[in-house]
């Protein structure tokens, strides 16, 4: 498994279109039960043809992934072929962690040459870049895949988190520029539930069924979260609705969002909406509090004051981090060129204190199909002391139900 | 019936009246007519009017690897569902557009929908429906406005091709029978109603009349062969019912006829009509036009029950909802003429509340907007965040584009702002963002932007630069601007 194995890269890179003929196979790979037919025989300088779904070269990709996570692959072949065609060594999965991707580069791969009748001709020079390929994250996605897509797991890895011992205490800023952050809400939302912590999530930016539709994507149950408990949802769409066209409450509760009114200026109702959510009562035996808010920019759409933004957020914080020891996760919109100086406030205002910082921005040069954005991991070992923030860079491309992660320039359909 | 269809779908080789028959399977299963269920996010889509936008509004993007087969190709006509537009069997491969590329090469698409198609097509169903290879075809190719959702236009400088887009949007409301709701502070509803373009009759439209005609008697077959062969006769035309068909093309010149707006109804907001008979209405600190506008939009969406709330009423239908120039001055919105407004809010908070409207209603919304009279920028990131979709017009009319032999062939520039993300992570992002749109004689459609052909060897041309300055102010896509003339990501 260990054993690094590496096919023709530059094969694949350079020469012309040319369609092998798939019987021509070597008879060593066929009698492997579990590979199926490779790239055949005399055409090492020339390169399949460019779609990796013409079935001439799908068979060769097989050989690839299966080489890389035998009990998994097999059946999502499909999806990973473009990528696993121009990468050329496997990894075991459990080894290529994208910090171990961009930590090391891999200093002396030992290549083994699998019996491909092109390959046997004789060792031919490797590129100069072979070593980059041997560590694409291209495979974990290969493996990511395969297994349950509950939150996204690479990110997981990139934080250093596991729901099963959640952390305490931390404010995470969500952050997002040029392109939409709004994938890390979801995440963090299916993480915290499957993590057994009680959740109180301010979606104001969607309705619930599309955060539910989402999470369910993610693994993730919505309704039943709400059923049992665990999840206090306020749909701030449908509570703007009831306070705007809606007759007087009956039980005379303000609403949460009863600042849009106009009579109060301050989200003190949006506050005590959050503590009476997250009190601790003596039954329950959730693991910790979250507050999850998507997304604070609209409060200031909504007429609130920026200060009055940064006091409710102190607030939570007091009483979510420091009592209850709980989580809180805020995603806010804010690019370094925009306009709106309220916005920039409460953004710089919440980065300057907040232990971990997920900043998504869109690419600097523009779309990419392939490479949705860059995500900028600031993590802050102390608020008190002056140590270094630690600092990671990682592109990302977001998928139907995961988010993969890499090493800048490492996307597999660059390499 | 079956053999006709999947044949189509592999060799492009169909008959036209097979093929003209393929699509009554597939619009059976939208229930609401002129809407049609998005695959991935499992939303009901509406056509704006202009399908080549339509195509930009949303994609289907899935898992989806190659270049869509919908997406409008230069000198082109515009794309229509593979399914139904094979009309000339047998045509050359490129030459036939995007349609035959797609019915005719189906392994040039992703594995996934070839198995499907495959397997679809190996299971035949009682009767003569269509097969639903169509279907699938259908759903994959194009997108569309989501049920829902607020598609914001950005006017142009002189706000041409945005009332016009809006009029589309209209238009394609009362072809389709749904429900109009028209606001205005400027032009009275009726006169914008007076003036929405005529349908084009092309053969589809009328074949397809035929068809909703022909589904009601059950008999597919026979009546439809018949229908079709007297398909020029006037009887067809005196009764207009609503078309099932998803996306028509409009013929700017001519006006809609009278016979066709009677049939639909539609509501009208003129805010001067409004504003003298209840001095005081305050709602939420908004601005008087807003909180009226708001107001009038929900008794619609709750007396007419498109909120969901009478389900044991009859068809369910669409309410299309049109507001012009919101935001200018004559919404007594002071936003336009001045960077530091009395109230900054009004604006933003009618959307919310807007939003929330369409998100529990069937409804869609279409707002055109003077963006480029806004002065306070931060207004505009914030409504831009607060809209689904963003779609910015840039004219050529009056800039110093309009002689730039670069664009000789375009009447403007359309830039995308933002996306809708809807049910899913990802959002629907389709694979070009260079687009500009034009004026044809009769139509107006939305075209990647491409380089004229350089013809000449040694003279280079002097405006080259130019074209790639601009390429990189287009190339924007979902909000990511492209910044740094040097700046390499990859």
């Amino acid at each position: 498994m260990l054993g690094l194995e590496q096919s023709e890269g530059p094969f694949l890179q350079h020469g012309h279109a040319h369609v092998p003929a798939p019987q021509r196979v070597p008879s060593a790979l066929q009698r492997d039960s579990s590979v199926r037919p490779s790239v055949p025989e005399g055409i090492p300088s020339e390169r399949p043809s460019r779609d990796p779904h013409s079935a001439s070269v799908r068979p060769s990709v097989c050989a690839f992934s299966l080489s890389l996570c035998p009990q998994c692959v097999p059946q999502r072949v499909p999806s990973v072929c473009p990528s696993v065609l121009s990468v050329s060594l496997s990894v075991p999965p459990q080894c290529v962690s994208p910090q171990f991707l961009s930590a090391r580069p891999l200093s002396a791969p030992t290549t083994t040459w699998r019996g491909w009748g092109g390959l046997e001709a004789g060792r031919r020079p490797r590129p100069p870049h072979a070593q980059l390929w041997s560590l694409s994250p291209v495979l974990t996605r290969a493996h990511t895949h395969t297994h349950a897509a509950a939150m996204l797991e690479e990110l997981n890895e990139l934080l250093d988190a596991t729901p099963q011992r959640p952390d305490t205490g931390k404010f995470t800023l969500l952050r997002d520029s040029r392109t939409d952050g709004s994938f890390l809400v979801h995440h963090f939302l299916s993480f915290y539930l499957r993590a057994g912590c009680k959740v109180c999530f301010l979606a104001l930016v969607q309705s619930f069924s599309h955060y539910n539709i989402v999470a369910q994507k993610l693994g993730v149950s919505l309704t039943a979260a709400k059923e049992r408990g665990q999840l206090v949802f306020l749909e701030g769409l449908k509570s703007c609705l009831d306070l705007v066209f809606g007759e007087e409450e009956p039980s005379g509760q303000p609403s949460p969002l009863q600042f849009i009114s106009g009579s109060v200026s301050n989200l003190k109702d949006l506050f005590d909406f959050v503590r009476t959510s997250l009190a601790p009562t003596d039954s329950d035996s959730w693991k910790g509090r979250v507050l999850l808010v998507d997304d604070l920019s609209v409060l200031l759409s909504l007429g609130a004051a920026p200060v009055d933004v940064l006091d409710f957020i102190h607030y939570c914080r007091m009483v979510v981090c420091s009592q209850l020891k709980g989580n809180i996760v805020v995603l806010v919109h804010g690019s370094e060129d925009s306009e709106d100086e309220e916005n920039k406030l409460v953004v710089t205002s919440l980065c300057h204190h907040s232990n971990l910082i997920l900043w998504v921005q869109g690419l600097a040069t523009g779309f990419c199909k392939d490479v949705h954005g860059e995500i900028k991991i600031i993590k802050r070992l102390s608020l008190e002391s002056t140590e270094q923030d630690v600092i990671q860079i990682y592109q990302y491309k977001i998928q139907d139900k995961n988010v993969t992660f890499f090493a800048r320039g490492l996307s597999a359909a660059v390499l | 019936m079956m053999a006709a269809g999947g044949g189509a779908a592999r060799g492009g080789g169909a008959a036209t009246t097979s093929t003209s028959f393929r699509r009554s399977g597939g619009s059976r299963l939208a229930a609401v007519p002129g809407t049609r269920p998005a695959l991935r996010h499992g939303q009901l889509l509406l056509s704006c009017g202009v399908p080549s936008l339509d195509c930009v509004l949303g994609w289907w993007s899935g898992t989806r690897r190659r270049r869509p087969c919908g997406i409008p190709r230069p000198g082109r006509p515009c794309p229509q569902p593979p399914g139904r537009a094979v009309r000339g069997a047998g045509r050359g491969e490129r030459g036939a557009g995007p349609s035959c590329q797609a019915a005719g090469a189906g392994r040039e698409l992703w594995f996934g929908i070839e198995v499907l198609i495959r397997r679809e097509s190996a299971v035949p169903r009682a009767g003569a429906q269509a097969s639903s290879a169509s279907f699938n075809w259908e759903l994959i190719s194009g997108g569309g406005l989501a049920v829902g959702t607020l598609l914001l236009i950005e006017e142009d400088k002189y706000g041409v091709y945005s009332s016009l887009l809006f009029k589309y949007f209209l238009a394609e409301g009362v072809v389709c029978g749904h429900d109009l709701f028209v606001a205005s502070a400027q032009d009275p509803p009726a006169n914008i109603i007076k003036e929405l373009p005529a349908p084009l009759l092309d053969d589809n439209f009328k074949t397809e009349r035929v068809e909703a005609t022909a589904a009601k008697s059950e008999d597919c077959q026979d009546s439809m062969q018949i229908a079709w062969r007297y398909q020029n006769a006037p009887k067809v035309e005196t009764s207009p019912t609503t078309s099932m068909k998803f996306g028509h093309y409009y013929d700017v010149s001519k006006k809609m006829s009278p016979e066709l707006l009677q049939s639909i109804k539609w509501h009208s907001f003129f805010l001067p009509d409004e504003l003298p008979l209840e001095p005081k209405l305050k709602m939420c600190n908004m601005n008087c036009g807003y909180a009226r506008l708001l107001r009038s939009i929900q008794s619609v969406i709750y007396q007419e029950g498109f909120d969901g709330s009478h389900p044991q009423k009859k068809q369910k239908n669409i309410l299309r909802i049109g507001i012009q120039s919101l935001g200018s001055l004559l919404w007594d919105d002071d936003i336009c003429s001045t960077n530091t407004p009395e109230d900054i809010h009004s604006l933003t908070k009618f959307l919310y509340v807007l939003r929330g409207l369409l998100r529990k209603s069937l409804s869609a919304c279409i707002i055109t907007m003077p963006s480029h009279l806004i002065e306070n920028k931060a207004i505009m990131e914030r409504v831009t965040n607060l809209s689904d979709m963003v779609v910015g017009l840039e004219s050529f009319i009056g800039s110093e584009r309009e002689t730039n032999p670069l664009y000789k062939d375009y009447h403007g520039l359309l830039h995308v702002h933002q996306i809708p993300r809807l049910n899913s992570l990802i959002c629907d992002v389709s694979d070009t963002k260079d687009l500009a749109f034009r004026l044809k004689r009769k139509q107006f459609t939305v075209e990647r932007l491409h380089l004229p052909p350089d013809l000449s060897d040694t003279v280079s041309r002097s405006s080259k630069q130019d074209l790639a300055e601009s390429a990189k102010l287009l190339s924007s896509g979902c909000g990511a601007v492209a910044i740094g003339k040097k700046h390499l990501d990859f």
